[in-house]
This record gives structure tokens, sequence and C-alpha cells, in this order.
């Protein structure tokens, strides 16, 4: 088969014996060579392609943390504080006044044709200092047609009383349903309990939304526009409609990223868990990777239910939640790793942190792997003793360096206070540990955009430009690698993903800029195509 | 039909913490064949031993019984599957609702109140009388072991026939002082229940480990090679025959019905399981326990089993 030899301005591969080159040379999907044209001759005939003459070649990136909800939930409308772009590529600026919320939900109103409700999403309310968006003022917008935002914790939504009066919220007998002084309810509606008669009268399941062939379509387009060639989706039920779904999806010649869903321990069984893994994973190809597990075990700190070690939380409860018994998740770790199957286990504060590295310790006294690289996801509040026994374990980090950005400056002021905000996602300390590490993004969560994560580890600037902890950013090459071959090795992928290197998959991100040689911050660095098993894909 | 023309599913819901019987009860209200066409929820992230003759047809998750009843485990998100249970063919007249361990029942019931097409028929929290003081003193769990005793109108106490008569009294004021209204039903003790693993041969006679308990040394490890597949299922018994002696077993083995399938055992004295592991290992038998005749006595059978 024909070799295309692709001349760029530079490409870095990753490849610590060769980490820069200047022309690309793919055969049958694969890497053939990095090299001078001279050396690629020597493998015979090839032709060359120009097109990326003047751009800069790495490795396509990988995102090892993310849910394919990013491409159902936009069928949404977005009413977040920040500006997101959607997987058409459109841009939706960040709504920080209630007036432009109202604005939003009015134009959105007036194309809708359904009478059905109209829903939102991302609206976080943290961000409205006073300012309240409730009942009175979705009601401004319209008192007739039903309104529903579901807000960026996903655990509260707001309504109006279109939605209260049809569903008869104000006479329901529910702690989540907050009412005024007189009784009358907000519209603010708490917690799955209270939540539920929405969800049910209206139909909305987003999560089953986001395992339709649809959801993973977009989802894929929108990793493609940010030089994504891998991509995770770390909660996956699993059903057999959902694997049908991935696994007709993902073998579509046009379907630009290769797909690595988890399976969601918690609904499982653990013996039928890792059976159905197992069977899926009979139906791996190179687009589509089942093997791993997902448990989370705690909440998010700036939802105030991650579990914190001592002091806890500066406002708000004393401690966060669990969502299943320590003891059950000591059960499943022991499970699953005994299965032989890889974890990849949320824990956003120290003491799940804590629970789970004695879990493993256990597990791996019990029945010693090598090489498992079960890995601890978001990581947010690591303490450094805990990073030396992740280290002495061979377990991995996935770090949600996204998170300094986002709610660093609320983490600061109201959830963990100066000092653990200096640690907060301690990425260059896992680094100077030698432990395998990945960076993400968590989307929906937050934006689907490895350039930007890394920008995030890099620079550890709050939204509002605050610097949070100096002292564990990394340097703009560890943050490449942590975007690109750190990822694919927490996925266990870096055999053929991850760099650019003879043998592995030709899966490549095309950039505009150099980020490492130009001022350029590396969020803006634009990518102009990526390159998937050596096809360019486009939408 | 529409929603309103149905008559509301009416919910029994069982709380209370991991080991609180939860499961058991679910098995023995099932076992005991009284509930008619009822709805089995679960949700403890483990798996229920249904006898193999209950079952009349299994897909899509959902175990159907030969009573008319039906099991299915939580799927994740308890909204959607609500809404979708409401919405069968054939829904339901009875739901039994297993929740997890860590739930707080208030807000669980306030659901069931309020959701379209349930309705709350009865609430209760099932209390491990031995294990209440550790769990009320676990700072992990205290807040939501004392939330599942106060919220429910009524308490279904086990484990208690074992315990010290003054132990019993004062847990059981302790639960009057946390919850005063509620009403507590003692449950006698657990029968075995033919609805575990089907036991291959009842009549196999181990020896007595109780008895030789009496002489154990130090903490031991044994290892054992497994030339050969052996039942499984006895090796288990034999193991919790062994409890005295033993504190952990481990190790591959492979069973005589599905001797190409490599199977990894992990057993303590809480339980054990086996489980599928792809890949050539050695069969091997950790036995890890007290040294002495138990202990010789314990290898001599397994390797009978051979
Ligand atoms: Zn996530």
């Amino acid at each position: 088969m024909t070799t295309i030899v692709y001349p760029a301005r530079r490409i870095y591969t990753m490849n610590p014996s060769q980490p820069i080159g200047d022309c690309l040379a793919v055969r049958d999907g694969r890497i053939l060579s990095v090299a001078s044209l001279d050396e690629i001759r020597r493998f015979g005939d090839y032709t060359i392609d120009k097109r990326f003459i003047d751009k800069v070649l790495m490795p396509g990136l990988v995102e090892g943390h993310s849910h394919a909800l990013e491409g159902a939930i936009w069928d949404f409308l977005y009413l977040g504080w920040f500006d997101k772009t959607d997987p058409d590529g459109r841009l939706w600026p960040g709504l920080r006044e209630a007036e432009s919320i109202q604005q939003a939900l009015s134009a959105r109103l007036a194309q809708q044709t359904s009478e059905g409700p109209l829903i939102a999403w991302g609206f976080d309310p943290v961000y409205f200092d006073g300012e309240r968006i409730d009942r009175r003022l979705l009601d401004a917008v319209s008192r007739e047609r039903p309104i529903v935002i579901i807000h960026a914790s996903l655990h509260v939504m707001t309504v109006n009383s279109a939605v209260i009066e049809t569903l008869g919220l104000d006479v329901m007998e529910l702690d989540g349903i907050v009412r005024d002084s007189g009784g009358v309810p907000t519209g603010d509606l708490l917690e799955f309990p209270a939540m539920h008669p929405v969800f049910d009268n209206y139909g909305i399941d987003l999560f089953g939304a986001a395992t339709t062939p649809h959801a993973l379509r977009q989802y894929a387009r929108a990793a493609r526009r940010e030089g994504i060639t891998t991509i995770t989706d770390l909660l996956n039920p699993m059903s057999a409609n959902a694997i049908e779904s991935m696994h007709a999806t993902t073998a579509e010649p046009e379907y630009p990223v290769r797909l690595v869903p988890a399976l969601n321990a918690l609904s499982w069984d653990p013996e039928e868990g890792s059976a159905c893994v197992r069977r899926a994973m009979a139906h791996n190809h190179d687009k589509l990777h089942f093997g791993i597990v997902k448990i989370v075990t705690d909440g998010a700190i700036q939802n105030f239910t991650a579990r914190l070690q001592w002091p806890g939380y500066l406002e708000g409860p004393p401690n966060g939640v669990w969502n299943a018994p320590p003891e059950t998740f000591h059960a499943m770790v022991q499970h699953y790793h005994q299965a032989g199957l890889q974890l990849h286990i949320h824990t956003n504060g120290d003491e799940a942190v804590q629970m789970i590295i004695e879990a493993l310790e256990d597990a791996l006294a019990m029945w010693p792997r090598p090489d498992h690289r079960h890995t601890l996801q978001h990581v947010q509040l690591i303490r450094q003793s805990q990073l030396h026994r992740v280290k002495s374990l061979g377990a991995c980090l996935n770090i949600f360096a996204n998170h300094i950005y986002y709610w660093g400056d609320i983490h600061r002021t109201r959830t963990l206070g100066f000092d653990r905000c200096q640690r907060l996602e301690p990425v260059a300390s896992a680094d100077r540990l030698g432990i395998t590490f990945g960076i993400h993004c968590d989307a929906p969560v937050t934006p689907l955009s490895p350039l930007f994560t890394a920008h995030c580890a890099h620079t550890r600037e709050t939204a509002s430009g605050v610097v949070l902890g100096r002292e564990e950013a990394i340097s703009r090459a560890r943050a490449l690698q942590a975007i690109t071959l750190g990822a694919a090795e927490t996925l266990h992928l870096d055999h053929c993903i991850g760099s650019l290197e003879t043998g592995k998959w030709a899966d490549v991100a095309i950039l505009d800029d150099d980020p490492m040689a130009s001022d350029k911050p590396l969020k803006d660095i634009g990518v102009h195509a990526t390159m998937l098993g050596g096809r360019i894909t486009n939408d | 039909m529409t929603d309103m023309a149905r008559a509301a599913i009416d919910v029994r819901l069982l709380c209370g913490f991991l080991g609180s019987g939860k499961t058991t009860r679910i098995n023995h209200l099932i076992a005991e064949g009284t509930l008619r066409d009822a709805l089995f929820l679960v949700n403890d992230f483990g798996r229920l031993n249904i006898d193999a003759e209950l079952i009349t047809a299994e897909e899509d998750g959902i175990v159907r019984l030969n009573n008319g009843c039906a099991c299915c485990g939580l799927s994740g998100d308890l909204s959607a599957q609500l809404s979708d249970i409401r919405r069968w063919p054939s829904p339901p007249t009875l739901l039994v609702f297993e929740a997890s361990g860590v739930a707080r029942p208030r807000p669980l019931m306030q659901l069931f109140g309020a959701a379209e097409g349930y309705s709350l028929g009865s609430a209760e929290t099932l209390v491990d009388l031995s294990a209440l003081q550790r769990l009320l003193h676990d700072p992990a769990i205290a807040d939501i072991t004392q939330a599942q005793i106060t919220d429910v109108p009524r308490l279904r106490i086990n484990r208690h026939a074992k315990l010290p008569g003054i132990v019993r009294e004062r847990e059981t004021a302790l639960l009057k002082s946390l919850n005063s209204a509620a009403e507590l039903v003692w449950d006698s003790p657990p029968k075995e229940l033919s609805i575990t693993y089907t036991k291959s041969s009842e009549s196999a006679v181990w020896p007595d480990f109780h008895a030789l308990a009496a002489s154990a040394g130090v903490i031991t490890s044994r290892t054992l090679a497994l030339p050969r597949a052996l039942d499984s299922q006895q090796l288990m018994a034999l193991l919790d025959a062994a409890a005295p002696i033993l504190l952990r077993a481990k190790g591959m083995l492979r069973d005589c019905e599905h001797p190409q399938t490599l199977l990894a055992l992990q057993w303590t004295p809480g339980g054990g399981r086996r489980t599928p592991f792809p890949g050539a290992k050695q069969d091997v038998l950790v036995l890890i326990g007290k040294e002495g005749p138990g202990m010789d006595a314990l290898v001599s059978s397994i390797e009978a089993l051979l």
C-alpha cells in the first residue's frame, strides 16, 4: 500500500528517543516514520502531501475522562456563566445577568414550535451573588409555557409556575421543594426526589439520551474539532441497547474518534458487571475499546458532596456523601481487580482517596498484579502522603485540571480555603513523584478541549485571573504529554496511541501554531484538522 | 389506557445499612410466595440469588418468577426507571423497593408519596442489632445510620437472638430513644433459605472444626496445588465449615462442571466468591488460618475433593 508523507513546520512526537521531526510518513493507517525525507525514502515508494507544510503536528489528543452526555445535552438551551462551543461549532456566550438569561429563554421559546417544555442546562447559581433566578423571573418569560432549568450540578433545577401548577408541586410534600417564608414554592427543586415529578411528566431522560447514535455522533464531532482522536465515555450504562448503539456508530467509516466506554459499576451486580465487560470486549475493534470499569465513590467539592478529611468544608455541611457504603467499594475494588479489569475510580475528596487507596492495597495484597494501572479520577484533593502511596501501588491519576479555572475562586473562598487550594489538582507533585497521569475536562461539566485543559495545568489561573498554587504548575511540554501519552497510559492504550511512533495508529492533531515555541496561550492554539488511522477527518 | 385509569403501584420501602438483612428479607418474601404481581427492585449492588426453580424467564435485566412476580436491579437512574415501570404494558400492583445502604428513607418516602403512579404503602428499616453500635460510631456513616432509624415508622430487628439479654435491652432502649414512635418488629432468626446456591451434596460430613480450633496455634498460610477440577460448590461449603480456624482463602481453580473456565476464588468468613478469570494462571489455593490439627484436616478434606 502507498506511503503518504506529510512534511510539516514541526512535529512533536512524545517519543522520548525522537521528540521532534519534520516529515510524517503514514502507511496502512499507521505511523511508518517520523524523519527527514531522505530517511523515509528507504521504505520505498511514497507520495508527498503538502497540505500541512505550515502546520504543527502532534499525537491525536486523548480525553481520558468525559461523557457522551456532551453529545446529547446541547439539544437543550445552554445557560452557563462561561462561553461554550456546541458540537456544531457554534459559540454560546456565557450569560452573566438575570436579564440575559431571560432573553435567551424568550428567544428559544419563540423558536420552539412544540408545546413541550423549554429545557435549559448549565446554569450555575454559585456565580449569581444576590441575584436570584427563580420562579418569578421565569414567569416573566412565560407564565403558560413550562420552563425547566437544570443546574450545572445536575442536582438542582428551577422551574416556572406553569410547571409547578401542572404538576401540583405546591401541594406535594417533598423536602426538596424550596419554599419562601409563606410556604410558596420558589421554583427551586433540590435533589432527585423533588426533580423526579418533572422528569417523569415531561419524559426527560438525559442519560438515556446520551446513548443514542445521534448523541455519539455529536460527541465525536465536538471531540474532533478540538483535536481529540481518542475519547472516553466514563460512565456508560452498557445496556444491550447502549452497546449496540456504540458498536454500530463507531463502526461507521466516517466516525472520527476512537471511543473508550467505562462500565458504571454502581448499576451492576459485580459478577454480572465483569461478565458484561468481558462479553463486550469480544466486540472491540479499532475504534471501540471496552475493558474499563468506573466506580463513583463521592460527589463534587463545589456541590459540597465530596468526602473530605479534617477540617472539612469552609461553609456548608460538615461533609459530603458516599454513593455506596465504603464496604461496598472495598468489595467492588476486590472483585473487578481480581477479575483482571482496569478500574477508574472517581475520588474528589481526600477522604474518598484514602478509602480507595486502602481498598487497592487490600486487593493488591491478595492478588498482586503487575501494571494494573487502576486510575484515580479527578483527585482534586489528594495529600502528598497519599500521592506517595498511589505511586507505590502502581496506580495512575487522571487529574481534573479545568477545575482550577472554573471553580478555583469558589474553592479558595467558600469550600476549601487557601492552603488546600495551593495543592488543588496537584499535577506537578504527581509528576515529580513519577506517577503516570493524565488531565481531563469531564465534559459536559467543563468544555471539551484538551488544549484548554493543558493551559489550566500550565498556568493554574482561575477565572478571576488569580494563580492558584504556583508550585503545582507544570511546563507546556509536560501538559502536552498529559493530554496525549499520559492519558493514553491511564487507559492502557499507549501501545497504539498517545505518541507518533513507528507502528502506532496514525492519529494526529494538526495545529495552526507551535504550542511549544509560540507565545500564544495553549488554549488559543487553533486545531486545523485531525487524522484518525491515517484518514483526515472532517465534518 | 391513560395514567389516570390505572391504580397507583403500592410501594413497600425497605431501608437499612449494608448487611442489615435487606436481601435476606427480599429473598424471604420471594420464597414465601404470598406476594402476587409484585416487582422487587433491588439496589444494594449485590446479587440476589433466586432459586432457579422459581424463575420462568429473564430478559432485559428483569427476572420473571413463576408466581407472577418479577425482580430487577436499579440501573443507575432511578427516576428514569420509575417512569419506565409505571408505563409498562402491565405494571405491577406492588413494588418492593430495596434502598441502597447509604440512602436516607425520608426523601424516598416522600418521593413515593408524591410520584405519579405510585403510592407509599409502608416503609421500614432493617436493623442488625448486633451491628448497631459499630454503625452509629463509624464517623463515615453514623449520620446515615441514624437517619435510617429516625425516618421510618417501623424498625424490623434481626440478629438479636444471640445477643446477651442485657445488650439486647440496651440496644432496644437506644432504638427507642432515637425513634420513640416506631413500631418494633422482631424477626425470628433467619431460616436457611433454599435460594442460595443449590447444595450438591448435603450429606457431606466435614471435620468438626469447632472442636479442632481448641488446639489451634499461630497464623499460617498453606498453598495447595490443584491438579484437577473439583466441585467448587463443595469446596465453598467446606471453607465455610472451616471458619473457626480459617481467616482467608484465595486461589485459582476449575470446577468440574466447566473445567475449561478458570475461576478466581476469594473467601473470607463473611462469604466467598468465584469469578471467571481469563488468562493462563496456575491452579492453586492459598489458605490463611490457624496452624494445628484443624488446618491439617482442612487440607486433607480439600485433597479428598480432587
Ligand atoms: Zn465524570
